[in-house]
């Protein structure tokens, strides 16, 4: 088992070309490997025994435990699935992009999202979708069947990013969409304006609904690697500047950096969680780190 | 400081070399390569801020590389710091020009040296210290002549040096060497020149005038000089190069007698502005100005006349506190009883200037006979006291006869006046007129009143006519507003000294004249009208002059009264003689014009004037004259003429002129002006030195720095210091701070750590 996750790594079933089957194996490694699903509720399947104890129901008592033992069990169910979840998909022009990695930021984005759909549908709870740029794009409401994910994966593979993106307005949206308390995930690179996204996101929270949040930025955007006289672009409004990239490196690192620590300082206010990842990252060694510490505050 | 290359052609070539990166930058651009960044909008955010620090990071480094590269290549250069402003080259042959203020002023002692012998010895190093080949010229402020010769020879020049008393300001010789160096001739050395002048700043070494001049004339030089500047690079604006060695004494102590004065009354005439001696027969008294310069002295002052010690006065100069003290000495009175007396005046003190304790004087014991005729005695009382007055004054030496025309009569064959006053004869006879006549003829002179009860008939008589000028007709009464009318003050002599006392005559009123009618001979009028009256510009005053074998006589005739009498029938004829005019101004005037001819200066000063003596009339072509004193002369006149002029005499003191035969004798005194040897008033300033000479020319005294070495220092013949250690240490500094920098801006991309 070990050689078969060492084997199908992210980077070598980015090469298979069905979105699916990379989300299983990721998830699947990710599942045989560390960790238990944080998501418990209430389900049908069994769960697990434990000692009875007065005040339980006693229909949930097993008898037959009872009469191979003569000791009262009852018995633990996993609970029906009540987290409803929606991966909000960010389709602007700037997630279409990459400096030197192989995935571009959307790209990565697909992955992570996959990983996660398959997670929740895994775990029965039913799973949603939303891409947006400047509007809301497409939506599949949440199920909880296998086959959603292949219709996740299936709207995400055709979806193609392009022009400018609203954040702010498309999160209002989507609370307004959500009929109950869900889980919202989030992929986008948040590059825009931060006030009016931190107040959608605090309306998202204000509804109940659970906020993640996947940061995602290109490689390049992070260490910015750029050298001599470079003319840069803005993806999504077409403005360049023309600059000696060493000269700006500083000040431009500074800038993330302030950018992003306002970002976890509103996240944090606001009880949610901000995960960054870029593309030079693998993406379930992330994934992983971010569950495990969710999963040790939990 | 100057700046030179041992190697100007790389330096040169290395100056292109430094703008090779910048033009190198613009003509190589890189177009900017594109590149999506979707993160743009952060950079936007502080764009500002990051293209303000960008540009200063360039601009340092750019600035640190240029430096780097240019003080690479100013080592490769070699360069030499010289001393001063780039003005002379080092090490290479130059013209020096040295001009000595040579006047009695640079007598002045001071540690054991005068003056001069100090100039003379700073001189000299310097002559040492120029390179060999250089040219050198040693001139002398009395004597102006720019020869340039080697060192060596220069030396011996500069040695020859003396005190010249007879001298003038330094500054018209260095005017001189400037306007010849203007425009210079053949022997004038093909070299970058230097101008060095020694003096001490005293009021008598400046000219106000040449100071302007020689301004003008530097920086004109400067302009024709460029082409000999061997630092054409140079950026400056070439300058000539000039310096002044200050040899004045910083706190000088001196006492001087500044000047003789005939004493009168309160005041005195100076000896130099007495024209014409004194009276033979009455005692005169003799004063000195003496001024002291510094500490308190104690003094002793001899009057020698003639050959005697006539007195000896002791006093002593307080304290001057830095201005100066005067004191005036008046000696006893004595008689000069020979016509020619001479004299000097010597100061026994202690101070450090010798050539101003002596002053030498010469009086001409002169007395002018002046007949007064009148028919009364009381008519000619005005001018018989003012002549009287003015010879008591010492202002004209004359001895005033008064006369009655039968008296004259008798006189004027054998002791004829030198001036003939006829104030009022009412009817001269024919023999009057003859006398008259014949002793204008001889070269007398004649001043003539229209009295006031003449008679006309008197005075058209044929023998009249030979004297007069005009014909007399009647008495006419003139209105009241009638004045004295003198278009040009300046058109005759008699009128001169009106012009020069300031004094207007048109204040004179003539109420009455002589209506007079000009006589002619050969169509000529006989006389010049020298004055007029307003009223329809009649006659006042008119010349007659008379040629003969013994010079020029001249008759001056009024057509009004020169007399006013107090009788209660008298009515006047003029305001002449009113308490507002000066009743000696008309009887002054008009002897001493008439006595023109022969007044004599004997009082003279150095570099003032050319002293002269009047000749003998009688001194023809042929005659033989000596001059004795100090320096001593001879000659003979090859043409006639009528005064000996003594060019260049250079030394002080009594000197007597005379013919071979010794019957003739003039005599005369040179002595030095006051001013020369006048160490604080009047001290020239710093700034006027430097305005004069140049920013840097001044080359003071006290200074604690060698005077020599600091004058080298000021031309930049200094040795020069190399740079290049100097430079190679800057280059490393400047390669490392760039490194630093450089580093500092752009780290290397292995550095760059995952800010996410």
């Amino acid at each position: 088992m070990a050689n078969v996750q060492q084997y199908l790594r992210p980077d070598v079933i980015r090469q298979v070309s069905r979105l699916d089957l990379r989300a299983k194996f990721i998830v699947q490694g990710f599942l045989a490997g560390l960790h238990v699903s944080p998501f418990h509720g209430f389900s049908v399947e069994f769960s697990e025994h434990r000692k009875y104890e007065p005040g339980d129901d006693v229909k949930d008592i097993d008898w037959n435990v009872y009469a191979r033992t003569e000791r009262l069990y009852v018995k633990k169910f996993q609970a029906e699935t009540n987290l409803t979840c929606y991966l909000a998909m960010d389709l602007s022009k700037s997630m279409d992009y990459t400096y030197r990695q192989s995935l571009t930021k959307f790209g990565y984005a697909i992955n992570l999202a996959a990983a996660m759909s398959y997670l929740m549908i895994q775990q029965q709870d039913p799973t949603g979708l939303v891409t947006f740029d400047t509007e809301i794009r497409a939506f599949l409401p949440p199920k909880s069947k296998r086959t959603q994910i292949g219709a996740i994966l299936s709207v995400l593979d055709a979806a193609r990013p392009q022009g400018q993106t609203d954040v702010a307005h498309c999160l209002h949206q989507i609370a307004r969409i959500i009929r109950k308390r869900s889980l919202v995930i989030l992929f986008s690179d948040l590059l825009t304006d931060v006030e009016p996204v931190i107040h959608a996101l605090h309306h998202l929270r204000h509804d109940g609904n659970e906020v993640i949040i996947f940061q995602v930025l290109d490689e390049a955007e992070v260490t910015f690697p750029f050298r001599n006289v470079v003319e840069l672009e803005d993806t999504e409004t077409l403005e360049r500047l023309t600059l000696d990239a060493r000269g700006v490196r500083d000040g431009y690192l500074q800038a993330l950096a302030e950018f992003t620590q306002q970002l976890d300082r509103e996240c944090l206010k606001a009880n949610i969680d901000i995960i960054r990842v870029h593309t030079g990252q693998n993406f379930d060694r992330a994934l992983i780190q971010y569950l495990t510490e969710r999963q040790k505050r939990f | 400081m100057g700046l030179s290359w041992l190697v100007p052609a790389v330096s040169a070539i290395g100056a292109v070399f430094l703008a090779a990166p910048v033009i190198i930058h613009l003509l190589f651009r890189q177009k900017p390569k594109r590149l999506p960044f979707p993160a743009l909008r952060l950079i936007q955010q502080r764009k500002r801020q990051l293209m303000r620090k960008l540009r200063l990071r360039h601009l340092l480094l750019l600035a640190l590389r240029l430096l780097l590269l240019g003080g690479a290549i100013a080592a490769l250069g070699r360069p030499l710091l010289s001393g001063a402003g780039r003005l002379l080259p080092v090490g290479s042959p130059i013209a020096a020009i040295l001009i000595f203020d040579t006047s009695a002023s640079m007598s002045y002692q001071l540690e054991g040296q005068t003056r001069l012998q100090r100039a003379q010895t700073l001189a000299g190093e310097y002559l040492r210290s120029l390179p060999e080949g250089s040219r050198v010229a040693v001139v002398d402020s009395a004597e102006v002549r720019v020869q340039f010769r080697d060192r060596h020879e220069a030396q011996v020049l500069l040695d020859s040096l003396a005190i010249r008393y007879h001298n003038r300001p330094v500054l018209l010789a260095v005017r001189e060497v400037l306007r010849q160096m203007r425009q210079p001739d053949d022997k004038w050395p093909r070299l970058p020149t230097v101008v060095c002048v020694f003096s001490d700043r005293t009021a008598a070494s400046w000219n106000a005038e040449a100071a302007g001049e020689i301004r003008e004339l530097r920086a004109e030089i400067a302009r024709s000089l460029e082409h000999l500047s061997q630092e054409e690079e140079a950026a400056e604006a070439p300058q000539l190069p000039m310096l002044y060695f200050d040899l004045a004494p910083p706190r000088p102590i001196n006492v001087a007698i500044t000047g003789i004065s005939l004493a009168v009354g309160e005041g005195g005439v100076p000896l130099e502005k007495l024209p014409y001696g004194v009276n033979l027969k009455q005692p005169v008294q003799l004063q000195v100005d003496i001024r002291g310069v510094g500490a308190p002295v104690d003094l002793e002052v001899e009057l020698v006349v003639g050959e005697q010690l006539q007195e000896v006065r002791r006093f002593q100069i307080a304290a001057d506190e830095g201005q100066g003290r005067n004191v005036t000495v008046r000696f006893r009175p004595f008689v000069v009883a020979a016509p020619v007396l001479q004299g000097r005046v010597r100061l026994r003190s202690p101070d450090l200037l010798e050539a101003d304790n002596v002053r030498y004087w010469t009086l001409l014991a002169q007395q002018y006979r002046v007949g007064l005729v009148a028919d009364q005695a009381g008519d000619v009382q005005i001018w018989k006291n003012a002549l009287e007055a003015l010879s008591l004054r010492g202002l004209l030496p004359v001895e005033v006869h008064v006369w009655t025309p039968d008296q004259m009569l008798a006189e004027l064959p054998t002791q004829p006046p030198e001036v003939l006053c006829l104030l009022n004869v009412s009817k001269p006879s024919e023999q009057f007129w003859q006398r008259v006549r014949d002793y204008l003829r001889g070269g007398g002179r004649v001043v003539l009143g229209l009295g006031a009860d003449l008679a006309p008939s008197a005075y058209n008589t044929a023998a009249a006519g030979q004297v007069l000028p005009v014909s007399v007709q009647r008495s006419v009464d003139l209105p009241f507003d009638t004045f004295v009318e003198v278009a040009d003050y300046g058109a005759h002599p008699l009128l001169v000294p009106y012009r020069d006392w300031n004094t207007d005559l048109t204040v004179g009123r003539v109420y009455r004249v002589w209506q007079v009618e000009m006589l002619r001979q050969e169509d000529q009028p006989l006389g010049q009208i020298i004055a007029r009256i307003s009223h329809e510009a009649k006659p006042l005053i008119i010349e007659r002059v008379f040629e003969g074998a013994q010079g020029a006589g001249r008759l001056l005739l009024f057509t009004t009264p020169l007399y006013r009498r107090t009788s209660a029938n008298w009515s006047d004829w003029n305001n002449f003689y009113q308490p507002w005019q000066t009743n000696f101004a008309l009887p002054f005037v008009t002897v001493r014009y008439l006595l023109q001819a022969q007044s004599e200066r004997t009082n003279w000063l150095l570099g003032e004037d050319l002293p002269s003596v009047l000749l003998p009339a009688t001194a023809e072509p042929g005659f033989s004259w000596e001059l004795r004193g100090p320096e001593t002369r001879s000659g003979t006149l090859e043409q006639r003429q009528r005064e000996l002029f003594f060019e260049r005499l250079d030394r002080p003191g009594n000197y007597t002129v005379r013919d071979l035969q010794e019957k003739w004798l003039r005599a005369f005194s040179t002595n030095l002006p006051p001013q020369e040897t006048e160490f604080l008033e009047g001290r020239i300033s710093e700034e006027e030195l430097r305005a004069t000479f140049g920013d840097n020319s001044l080359l003071p005294s006290d200074s604690p720095v060698h005077l020599v070495e600091l004058a080298r220092a000021r031309l930049g013949q200094n040795p020069p210091l190399e740079l290049l250690p100097f430079l190679l240490m800057l280059v490393v500094v400047l390669l490392a701070l760039e490194s630093w920098v450089a580093n500092r801006f752009y780290k290397p991309q292995a550095e760059e750590a995952e800010h996410v």
